[in-house]
């Protein structure tokens, strides 16, 4: 672990020193430091530290004592060195080059590892920050006379002053940079994505699944806030973050559990209270969320709050918090998908404690005014059994309650049990549930440990089921398509009335998918309908935007066809794009008759310039094309025809030569290996039998799908997923 | 990043929220006090604008305002005692009983005396326009129902029947032949002028002091004693329900809102407004004496109480035009606001440097910041937070588990310092918003002075105590656990059992009465008797037609 050493000692051309140094420098940026103009280095190896002087190539080692030297950092004019270790405490070494054991000034005030050093450049002052989450500024000639900035947000990774001495940056944990003045003002706060799981200490580079509010990464999902629309998510420990996907932004921060963020002791790290569920209103107006602070699977605290939108402010502000609505904790928070003004809008929560509640709003006219607060309704329990998901119709009149491997409806507006579904042969417990959406609102999809169930809500029959392990499930509210993610990372869509998969990309992601959400794209083009895309973040904190084809240009109905005619008069972008477009007419069963206005070629370049850059594919993969279709002299009248006869083309061709197309597109296709593949002509047989089969599905419903076997067989096609990591 | 204050959770104290009724009746402002001479017998209140208030008291009949209060005219052409003055329905005649056994009508605009009914034996307490036709009628001490025309100031028919005063009466609306009348011999009795003879009589039980047939005559409301009760006229006089919420005697009814509230007022100093879907009360008004008489207005804009030391109190039900003039005040101080900034902008002329407000810091909270646990705890130990302000304290304490700190702030104490903490968890631990808290609180306490019990008597003896308070709660949640169960048990009883079959029931009444019957020989109830002559009857006749 000599590299950062060997990187900064190769810059000063001091071969001699690498070879030297032949034992393990810390693999950490503050391990080395270099000073006094350039003549003095200094690195760190556990409990010793090691000054160099360039000129004259004089080594010296010290030790002090047991304590682990955690980073170091050089005077820049003096002969002065200054070390932090794991107990908190700094040290300034003067003489070292000379004496055998020099003089050294001691500062004590942290309690934890100190994780950075740095001088001021003036000299006079030392900036140390550490996880007590405070900036100390200690003046060099009087140990005692320091001044701190205190609840800086996070754990301080690293410090640094800028040339002209007015101002410091300090880095935090969560991917935040504060901007610090002289006199301990913050100045400005750099903040992007924030991090949801926090090393314990800046050398750990393994992430685990738990944040440090003690649940897993990102529990509390991905969810659209119908306000903004923009991305709602955890963000610091007790925070929600919002985070605009069309401009790559972060939005805001909403402070859900209003505690101070408790710093870790010497002993051990503290939980902090966080928040693991979040639900919005249709349009809105209510968000519920639930936090909770749990050590090793106790619970301390337990709190379900819902904020009501200030439409003056634009922001959300407390109005109801209701202290344990569950003992032992909540398994899911869901607000009915109705109107938010209507009164009887309901928000259920299934609990640990065997039960679930209904919480709805009362409105109040009292002389105070008009107020309004949730109560709890309605408590509902089925047979003494355990507590699942539990999800709301579309219209929201039917409650999907799961109690182990039963699935419970109940009717919303005077909480009767309509029905029961379950099975001999599923006897797993259901562990996620979703009800699809128009025109099979019907259905409700269940994934349990080791199968994926379709059920039929008014039938109260199985519809289908495949043997599939899945980590999260997506519904389109746009279309009645689902997106369901295996265990291993393969994602799957499909639509719920047919077990046949309409696509599939393998290996989405190398880690756990945590959460998955479809967002209507905001197209600007009325005419293209709506549209979604799919948003997922796996448990190595990236977030991830597949995109669907159809978001393309609107040229690519018409271009297809030439393409295929063998014709190539367009700009190369626009075969590009045609060439995509063959590939995924499988895929998008739905396609749009839009009419073609303007210039295709510039409409291409101006939607590239205007989208936001995760949107898009990445630059080295449309580089040139774009290149060359710009440089192209185009013949705009020329243009326009050839667009026009193609489209007309097109839609002849579509509608009469339907065969036909499927024919051309796959010979097309050859080269590029994502083809959605038929699986209706491979239906297997399945070990259940279907007891109760109401609807003419039956056919289907007694055969299944086996995804594993063409798994090979289907490669992947990962080029238009573009992740986005969470910069560390 | 400012400090966060540490929260304490506010608990509301239980109360229903406020029903739209309730709100409604808050609305009628704080009565106007009138004095009068004497007490007040009977007020009527005008049917038409602008709803003249009738008070008879003493010797004579006034008509108040009901805006001004002013007295608007009086009728005082009585020798003795005037009683029970009553508009005509279009409110242009008022008529009064005396003491003097004589009827008196009136022209409400000239104050001419028109009629004099003369022929009762004695006082004529109450009397009564026909709706339709040019008939009065009277109620007299004397026991007679008087039937008069009023043109001729013939008596038209003397119904006799009544064995005592009769003090109350009342016409119907719907039906202008009928007569309602109520006697200090307990019965009200219904009147038919067109056979001249007695359709039912029931009996209230006490000495009936109001009758109000509700508009569509289907159901008599009688009061007397502290009880209202409800008659369905229809069904022959049978009792629908008793109204009891007065504690001494009802003294008047009459309807509000429309019809759709009944109103009663009692010696006990009382009005009370019922619902009358399921005759609850839904607000209650208290004056200073004890009430003789009330009168609402059509609308509830007037609500008039006649009391017995003769003081009338006039509400108003406040309107909208109050809204509007808050508005109007809004606007001028908006306007002189801006006024004000106008100036502002001239007199300013250097710039003030505001100093950096820094918001106090509760003692505890300070201590917090620092860390000190310890001291944090102890400036929650005062008996102000023992007392008056558990919340904060134990709010403090959830803060301390938070931060892993509540053993350092707990261990090492002696003497006062432990048994104040002690006692406060006491005091406090069996209260359910505190509980999860304190138990956590006594499980760390019990860890940390475990070993050193023995050492102080006061201590000890602390300790005892809480596992008493333990203990005892732990039998108390059992005996609620157990009540729970049982109730539950009933409950899924219920639901189990059809809703409609009566067959099922029967056979547990009957149980339940033999095993009554074995213990005590008890007499068939009256209304036991009732009900067997009810279910006798279509036996009969089944075996006619059989």
């Amino acid at each position: 672990m000599v590299y950062q050493a060997t990187r900064d000692l190769e810059s000063r051309k001091s071969k001699y020193i690498i070879e030297k140094l032949s034992w393990r420098i810390l693999a950490s940026t503050h391990a080395v430091a270099v000073g006094c103009s350039g003549e003095l280095m200094a690195a760190i190896q556990a409990d010793s530290v090691c000054m160099v002087n360039t000129k004259t190539k004089v080594t010296r080692w010290h030790k002090s004592g047991t304590r682990i030297f955690t980073c170091v950092a050089c005077h820049p004019h003096e002969w002065v060195v200054a070390t932090g270790d794991d107990s908190g405490r700094i040290l300034l070494w003067r003489n070292f080059l000379e004496e055998k054991s020099p003089p050294k000034t001691v500062f004590h005030w942290h309690s934890l590892p100190v994780a950075d050093l740095c001088f001021t450049t003036d000299g006079t002052r030392l900036l140390s920050g550490g996880s007590e989450c405070c900036l100390v500024r200690w003046d060099i000639s009087d140990a005692l006379d320091k001044k701190i900035l205190p609840r800086m947000g996070l754990p301080i990774r690293h410090v640094s002053v800028s040339y002209s001495n007015d101002l410091a940056a300090v880095s935090h944990a969560d991917n935040c940079i504060n901007l610090v003045d002289g006199a301990n003002n913050i100045l400005r706060t750099l903040q992007n994505i924030t991090q949801c799981y926090i090393p314990e200490s800046p050398l750990d580079e393994n992430v685990t699944s738990t944040s440090l509010g003690g649940g897993s990464v990102f529990q509390a999902g991905l969810h659209l806030d119908p306000n903004t629309k923009s991305l709602f998510m955890n963000g610091k420990p007790g925070h929600l973050q919002s985070y605009s996907l069309r401009e790559d932004k972060h939005l805001h921060t909403l402070d859900i559990t209003q505690q101070n963020y408790v710093t870790a002791d010497r002993r051990r790290a503290i939980p902090n209270a966080d928040v693991t569920h979040i639900a919005f209103s249709e349009k809105g107006r209510w968000l519920a969320t639930i936090e909770s602070l749990i050590e090793k699977t106790k619970y301390y605290e337990l709190r379900l709050k819902f904020w009501k939108f200030d439409q003056t402010k634009q922001v959300f502000i407390l109005n109801t918090c209701i202290n344990w609505p569950h003992e032992n904790g909540i398994v899911n928070l869901k607000i009915q998908p109705i109107d938010d003004k209507d009164p009887s809008l309901t928000a259920a929560t299934s609990g640990r404690d065997k039960s679930f509640k209904t919480f709805s709003v009362v409105y109040d006219t009292s002389v105070h005014g008009k107020s309004d607060w949730w109560t709890c309704d309605n408590v509902g329990t089925y047979r003494d059994q355990t507590t699942g998901p539990l999800a709301f119709s579309q219209d929201g009149s039917v409650l999907a309650v799961s109690f182990e491997h039963t699935l419970t409806l109940w009717k919303v507006e005077n909480y009767e049990l309509t029905g029961t579904l379950s099975h001999s042969k599923l006897q797993e417990d259901i562990r996620l549930i979703e009800f699809s959406t128009h025109p099979t609102s019907h259905l409700v999809v269940c994934c349990t440990k080791k199968n994926l169930v379709i059920w039929d809500v008014i039938a109260l029959s199985l519809v289908w089921t495949v043997p599939f392990e899945a980590d999260s499930i997506a519904v389109d509210r746009m279309s009645n398509l689902v997106a369901i993610f295996s265990t291993k990372g393969h994602l799957y869509f499909f639509k719920p009335e047919t077990p046949e998969p309409l696509a599939i990309h393998n290996n989405v992601s190398r880690s756990k998918i945590v959460s998955s959400l479809f967002v209507p794209t905001m197209s600007r083009y009325e005419l293209r309908g709506p549209k979604s895309m799919l948003i997922f973040i796996n448990s190595s904190q990236e977030l991830c935007v597949l995109l669907s084809r159809e978001s393309s240009d609107s040229a690519e109905v018409g271009t297809k066809l030439k393409i295929q005619k063998g014709t190539s008069t367009l700009t190369p972008f626009a075969k590009l794009i045609a060439e995509k477009t063959v590939s995924s007419v499988g895929s998008s069963r739905q396609l749009l008759q839009g009419t073609v206005i303007g210039i295709p070629g510039s409409k291409v370049i101006r939607e590239i310039m205007d989208a936001s850059p995760h949107t898009m594919p990445s630059v080295s993969f449309f580089c040139n094309q774009l290149l060359s279709a710009i440089s192209v002299e185009l013949k705009e009248s020329e243009q326009m025809d050839q667009v026009v006869t193609s489209l007309q083309q097109s839609e002849k061709f579509r509608f009469l030569k339907q065969s036909d197309a499927d024919d051309t597109e796959s010979d097309s296709d050859s080269d590029n290996e994502f083809v959605p593949r038929k699986f209706g002509q491979r239906l297997m047989k399945m070990g259940i039998t279907v007891a109760q089969v109401s609807k003419p599905v039956s056919s289907k419903a007694s055969e299944t799908v086996n995804f594993e076997v063409d798994l090979d067989e289907v490669a992947n096609d990962v080029s238009w997923i573009e992740a986005i990591s969470v910069p560390k | 990043m400012s400090f966060k204050k540490t929260y304490v959770a506010p608990f509301s104290r239980k109360s229903a929220p406020f029903s739209t009724d309730v709100l409604y009746w808050k609305k009628l402002s704080a009565p106007i006090l009138l004095k009068e001479v004497n007490l007040i017998d009977y007020v009527d209140i005008s049917p038409i604008e602008p709803h003249f208030i009738a008070v008879t008291c003493s010797s004579r009949v006034q008509l108040y305002h009901p805006i001004t209060r002013m007295i608007h005219k009086n009728y005082n052409r009585f020798k003795e005692a005037a009683f029970g003055g009553v508009f005509r329905k279009d409110g242009r005649l008022l008529l009064a009983g005396s003491e003097e056994s004589a009827l008196k009508l009136f022209d409400v605009s000239s104050k001419n005396l028109l009629r004099v009914f003369k022929g009762h034996q004695r006082a004529v307490h109450r009397c009564q326009f026909f709706p339709t036709d040019n008939h009065i009628v009277s109620f007299s001490d004397d026991k007679i129902v008087a039937q008069w025309d009023m043109p001729s100031e013939a008596l038209i028919h003397r119904f006799e029947g009544h064995t005592d005063y009769v003090r109350c009466g009342a016409t119907l609306e719907s039906n202008p032949s009928l007569i309602i009348s109520g006697s200090y011999d307990h019965t009200v009795r219904l009147w038919d002028k067109r056979g001249q003879k007695e359709m039912f009589c029931v009996d209230h039980g006490s000495p009936v002091e109001a009758v109000l047939p509700s508009p569509t005559g289907s159901l008599l409301f009688t009061a007397g004693g502290t009880e209202i009760r409800v008659w369905d006229c229809l069904a022959g006089g049978r009792l629908l329900s008793k109204i009891s919420q007065h504690h001494k005697t009802i003294t008047c009814l009459c309807f509000a809102s429309n019809n759709k509230c009944l109103a009663s007022a009692s010696i006990d100093r009382h009005v009370k407004i019922y619902e009358m879907t399921n005759f609850e009360v839904i607000q209650t008004i208290d004056y200073s004496s004890p009430i003789l008489s009330l009168g609402i207005s059509p609308g509830d804009k007037t609500v008039a109480v006649g009391m017995s030391d003769g003081i009338i109190a006039v509400s108003r039900m406040e309107e909208k035009l109050n809204e509007t003039e808050q508005e109007s005040q809004e606007v001028v101080s908006s306007t002189k606001r801006k006024k004000s900034k106008l100036f502002s902008d001239f007199v300013l002329t250097d710039f003030g440097i505001s100093e950096e407000g820094t918001t106090h810091d509760l003692k505890y909270d300070h201590y917090l910041r620092k860390f000190r646990y310890s001291k944090a705890l102890d400036c929650v130990m005062s008996d102000v937070f023992h007392y008056r302000l558990p919340g904060t304290a134990v709010a403090l304490f959830q803060e301390l588990i938070r931060r892993d700190g509540l053993i350092i702030a707990l261990a090492g104490r002696k003497g006062k310092q432990l048994s104040k903490i002690l006692h406060f968890v006491i005091r406090h631990i069996r209260r359910p918003r505190f509980m999860r808290i304190l138990i956590q609180v006594a499980h760390t306490l019990v860890d940390l002075y475990a070993t050193k019990i023995g050492e102080d008597k006061v201590i000890d003896d602390l300790f005892i105590h809480l596992i008493e308070q333990v203990t005892n709660e732990v039998a108390y949640m059992t005996d609620l656990m157990e009540v729970k169960g049982s109730l539950e048990m009933i409950l899924v009883g219920c639901q189990l059992s059809p809703k409609s079959g009566e067959e099922q029931y029967a056979p547990q009444s009957m149980e339940g009465s033999s095993a009554n019957l074995s213990s005590n020989k008890l007499e068939p109830s009256e209304s036991a008797k009732q009900a067997v002559v009810v279910s006798i009857r279509p036996i009969h006749i089944k075996a006619d037609r059989a």
